[in-house]
């Protein structure tokens, strides 16, 4: 199911974002995604699953593993549109909120 | 070298476009436009997903050669590259079994057709797949110029016929 | 290959010898199944392996690695290189490439295969890996065999072989990689994916999956269809198309369009 063209819109107020599917999916890519400060690195692409993956309710994912202020277990690491991803287990329940609020709370992570 | 993929349905579907008769014209032609990736030095890789039959009315009555085509249809094929970024090849049939030529007219016909197909979309490889009854063989060219690379062709399906044009199939 | 193999598998068709000299084929996990695999493909005639397993031989393999040896554990040999070594004892003229990675990390390396056999332990690891020969459109047979116990019954040992073929069924459309299934592996496995598995079933296993490439490549059942998942039942000995199979929608794969084949196409927002 195509993702709200308004609420992409809204997300691409944090960067440069674009949309893909596979595997029945739709992604979404936030290309150099300002990270929570005592991030390491501070910025990094991001992909967005707003669906249920790999048992999880919905899944922020990162293209490199970043050194957070609390350590996390990086349990999420795929292989999808062409590249590696990292995720942390981290659960957020994607009903009744946008993708921007999805996003934000994913990123509660790596506060 | 140039490697092309083609799912089994979609080459049936080409296989059957290419077998309708035409009013005038002895064969039929068709573009396959496809994603293109650099596997490795040398080497690409085009995964064609898209078939796209010549229209009857883009058909030009020429005693001189089995099918020639006018300039719109060339045109949709110049715009569907630039539009898509995909490698676009001419697609034809020789009538006889075994792997296929180009002959003296393909080459001439290749060639001008890759040309303004590099110029909208110069990333890519393009150029033609001949078919025969059982095989198939391809060239592409590419930005740098020069002579063109000869492929081969990979039907994927039940069964699949990998690597057409490759030792003598 | 030589006059006196071509008359045993002369039944194949005229296409074997083409087949097995120019056909590239990638077996990414030599483990249990994938050990069995490489062998066979190497006595059939395939001449072109690639071959990804990051892992070293260990002790509790030798129970079904086939041609892992004591000796090989205690030289620490990879995975890749007891099957290299396999393939070219039968086949020394093959040339073999062996990556000591996880496929995901050489991902791109696959692209050009024309065959990928997956015997992978994560559903997880399967599905990325379908999805990427979806793309490359790349004939792919997935290989999975498991244990399960539920007191007080005996265990029950069962497995699949699924091809995947572009267009065709997917392992989400064969029910083979559901949401469920993949929350269970997370919730059991984790990431180490250590299932439960015995020589001789992979050995079935591996047997089906090499006879369905054989198949694939050469057309020598002249069936127009090959079954796309084929069930195992270690307890019954018995192996056949899977039940789902004919419950199957027909049409092409909605997991995986034709629109979306190729290297990966995004579009801009804004």
């Amino acid at each position: 199911m195509p993702l709200p063209e308004e609420q992409l819109l809204e997300l691409a107020l944090l960067g440069e974002i674009s949309v893909a599917e596979e595997g029945g999916t739709s992604w979404v890519l936030i290309q150099g995604l300002q990270l929570p400060s005592a991030c390491t690195p501070d910025r990094t692409d991001g992909l967005l699953c707003p669906t249920t993956r790999d048992g999880y309710p919905s899944r922020l994912y990162f293209a490199d593993q970043i050194r957070g202020p609390q350590g996390r277990n990086w349990n999420g690491n795929i292989h999808v549109l062409g590249r590696n991803w990292y995720a942390i287990s981290w659960r957020v329940p994607p009903e009744g909120k946008r993708l921007i609020q999805i996003l934000s709370e994913h990123l509660d992570a790596l506060r | 070298m140039l490697h092309i993929r083609v799912t089994r349905p979609t080459w049936n579907e080409i296989q059957s476009d290419l077998s309708r008769a035409h009013p005038f014209a002895s064969e039929r032609v068709g573009f396959m436009f496809g994603r293109s990736e650099q596997v490795s030095k040398g080497q690409w890789l085009t995964i064609a997903n898209e078939y796209v039959p010549v229209a009857d009315s883009s058909y030009v009555d020429d005693i001189h050669a089995g099918a020639t085509i006018d300039e719109s249809a060339i045109r949709t094929a110049i715009q569907h590259a630039l539009d898509t970024g995909k490698s676009a090849f001419h697609v034809h049939r020789h009538d006889h079994l075994g792997v296929p030529w180009l002959s003296r007219i393909d080459r001439v016909t290749t060639r001008e057709i890759a040309a303004p197909l590099l110029v909208v979309a110069p990333a890519v490889p393009h150029g033609a797949i001949v078919l025969s009854r059982d095989s198939a063989f391809a060239v592409g060219y590419f930005e740098h110029g020069g002579c063109p690379d000869a492929g081969f062709v990979s039907v994927i399906g039940a069964p699949s016929t990998i690597r057409m044009g490759v030792d003598g199939r | 290959m030589a006059a006196n193999e071509d008359s045993r598998q002369s039944f194949l068709g005229p296409e074997i010898e083409r087949v097995c000299r120019v056909v590239h084929i990638a077996v990414i996990g030599l483990g249990g199944s994938g050990s069995h695999i490489a062998q066979q493909l190497a006595h059939v005639g395939f001449q072109k392996f690639l071959l990804v397993d990051p892992d070293t031989i260990e002790s509790s393999n030798l129970n079904r690695l086939v041609n892992g040896t004591a000796a090989d554990l205690a030289h620490r040999l990879k995975k890749t290189e007891i099957a290299c070594r396999t393939i070219l004892s039968v086949r020394p003229a093959a040339q073999v490439t062996c990556l000591e990675q996880k496929w995901q990390a050489i991902a791109s390396e696959l692209h050009a295969q024309d065959l990928i056999i997956g015997c992978l332990d994560s559903l997880s690891a399967r599905s990325q890996l379908e999805a990427v020969t979806r793309r490359y459109l790349i004939p792919y047979i997935d290989v999975g065999m498991d244990v399960r116990t539920i007191y007080p019954e005996p265990p029950r040992m069962y497995g699949q072989v699924a091809i995947s073929l572009p267009e065709g069924p997917c392992l989400r459309c064969l029910g083979v990689v559901t949401d469920s299934a993949l929350e269970e592996e997370s919730r059991r496995y984790g990431d180490a994916g250590a299932r439960p598995q015995v020589v001789w079933a992979n050995g079935v296993l591996a047997s089906t999956a090499v006879g369905c490439a054989v198949d694939l490549l050469t057309g020598w059942t002249r069936r127009a269809f090959a079954s796309p998942l084929l069930s195992y039942d270690g307890n019954l000995a018995s192996i056949g198309e899977d039940v789902r199979v004919r419950y199957l929608s027909g049409g092409s794969c909605p997991h995986y369009p034709l629109d979306q084949t190729g290297p990966p196409v995004f579009r801009r927002v804004g």
